[in-house]
């Protein structure tokens, strides 16, 4: 992020949060500069953030990432007014570890700091658009009343994705699959900048498994665990934190590992990581009725290139043709031959980076 | 996961969850009453009923879902089998699934697909579609009793 375009002036900041349970990440930015922190959320976490930012006085502005608010929080990036905070309020129970966290650190900043703006990120915001033939699961209606629902998730990215399609790679398709790659690979299916899928459901644990979470699974695996003694939090923990890859391996393993696939061992991995995100490429491209762009996303796109030529590959036979891996970098993103039916864009992408473009983009509309 | 999360947030028993999936689930707890997509595409058209349509919406979808997952996994399809009751006596869910497929190659149709007999097999696809669109009727009496004849002379 160059500092052209940020009317900040040097000596302040804006601070970003994004809980991520038991840590609370942060990330200041002065000066277009983006320097990312992180300490365990207890008691003593607003000491550290204070130490890191040096003094509360040069702060300029707050953001918060709310990673699930239900069907309350319908925008992605908005002020927080104390209206919208009870809003927050009401969606603790959807995602309890991380929507506490934002609460709170919202709430500690705005008694602390309450003349400066406050601002909120909603990652499932975007998807509140979603059909309801999507949003809904096939259980009785009442449960969907009460907010059982599929609300998606990583919003902003694939919200940030289209438009950087769009605008700075002046591509006109009206069909782009959105594909994040990373520890919580997902993937949106985006028609005219309308989310019509994703393969996130009522919690991100829906979907393609990732370093730690099963992805879909039988729900009946729960009931068979559950009568054989398992608590209900123990399963949670079991699927949600010792599942996915690093489950399958019965090691740490994240998506870098399987990325570099240095070893033999994480083959196994690899090869269900390709299968599930190409049965839901195949899945979405139906319901877009056809696919005009293919948009990679990562935060390690030059360790990805190898997976996405794979997957690529396996995508041919729909008129997709791709340069050499090599051919690609951050100025030229596209993968895709000047003949591919399909454009294929590596984008490196960063979170902190679309918050904090997010961010001055609402404080220079004025608030 | 979702089960734990309805039975944490609405302290409802594991057997009874168990039992509202299995049971009370599916096109059933979507509609509010009827399981039998016979019955759902008959409200919908006949009576616009608001939840028949999105029982039938959320049906038509994953089926398109699962197609194109395979039609992937597959290296692209050959020909594409509509069989058993529903495929075979339902020429609605036919259309609407070959909707906006021209994207793999899929092209019904119409009117052989709504002639299409329940007695035979049948080609319904467009003579322009890549891929032949086929109507089976499935005989799995017949199946199992001509399996089982194969069995018992390989036997003797």
């Amino acid at each position: 992020m160059s500092g052209r375009n940020t009317f900040i002036t040097e000596e302040q900041m804006i601070l970003l949060f994004d809980p991520d349970q038991p840590f609370l990440r942060w990330c200041k930015a002065e000066d277009g500069i983006l320097s990312e922190n992180r300490c365990p959320f207890g008691p003593r976490w607003a000491d550290a953030v204070i130490m890191d930012a040096g003094s509360t006085d040069r702060i300029h502005a707050i953001g918060y990432m709310l990673h699930n608010g239900g069907r309350d929080i319908t925008t992605s990036v908005t002020i927080l007014s104390q209206e919208l905070l009870t809003r927050v309020e009401r969606c603790v129970w959807l995602l309890p570890e991380h929507n506490d966290i934002t609460l709170k650190i919202a709430h500690y900043w705005i008694d602390t700091l309450p003349d400066i703006p406050h601002i909120l990120f909603c990652n499932t915001a975007f998807f509140t658009d979603l059909p309801t033939k999507v949003s809904t699961y096939a259980v009785p209606y009442e449960l969907c009343r009460k907010g059982i629902r599929r609300y998606g998730g990583y919003g902003l990215i694939h919200q940030w994705a289209w438009k950087k399609t769009q605008s700075s790679l002046n591509d006109q398709s009206r069909k782009l699959l959105s594909i994040y790659l990373g520890n919580h690979t997902n993937i949106a299916a985006i028609r005219n900048g309308m989310p019509l899928e994703t393969t996130l459901g009522f919690s991100s644990l829906e979907g393609i498994p990732s370093s730690n979470g099963c992805g879909d699974i039988d729900a009946t695996i729960i009931f068979q665990l559950h009568s054989a003694g398992m608590s209900l939090e123990e399963i949670n923990r079991l699927l949600s934190k010792e599942s996915g890859f690093t489950g399958l391996l019965g090691k740490k393993c994240s998506f870098l590992d399987i990325a570099r696939n240095s070893d033999s061992d994480k083959t196994a991995a690899r090869d269900i990581l390709c299968y599930t995100i190409l049965k839901y490429a195949g899945a979405f491209i139906s319901i877009l009725g056809g696919v005009d762009s293919i948009a990679f996303l990562s935060t390690h796109i030059r360790e990805s290139l190898n997976l996405i030529s794979d997957i690529c590959h396996r995508l041919e036979f729909l008129g997709l043709k791709c340069n050499a891996i090599q051919d690609v970098n951050e100025d030229s993103p596209l993968l895709s031959t000047t003949d591919s039916r399909v454009a294929v864009y590596c984008m490196q992408c960063n979170q902190w980076k679309v918050m904090l473009e997010e961010a001055e983009r609402l404080l220079k509309r004025g608030v | 996961m979702l089960a734990i999360y309805i039975m944490a947030a609405f302290s409802c028993r594991s057997s009874d969850l168990e039992d509202m999936l299995n049971k009370k689930s599916g096109m059933l707890g979507v509609s509010g009453f009827s399981s039998d997509i016979r019955d759902i595409t008959q409200r919908m058209l006949n009576d616009k009923e608001e939840q028949a349509q999105l029982a039938f919406d959320m049906y038509i979808h994953r089926l398109k879902k699962y197609i194109g997952s395979y039609t992937i996994i597959l290296n692209g399809i050959d020909a594409l089998v509509f069989t058993d009751d529903i495929g075979v006596h339902n020429c609605f869910v036919r259309e609407k699934i070959c909707e906006d497929m021209a994207w793999c190659g899929l092209k019904l149709d119409l009117t052989l697909n709504r002639q299409a007999r329940h007695d035979r097999a049948s080609l319904v696809s467009a003579k322009d579609s890549k891929i032949e669109i086929l109507i089976i009727p499935s005989q799995e009496e017949r199946s199992i009793c001509l399996e089982g004849i194969h069995l018992l002379r390989k036997n003797k």
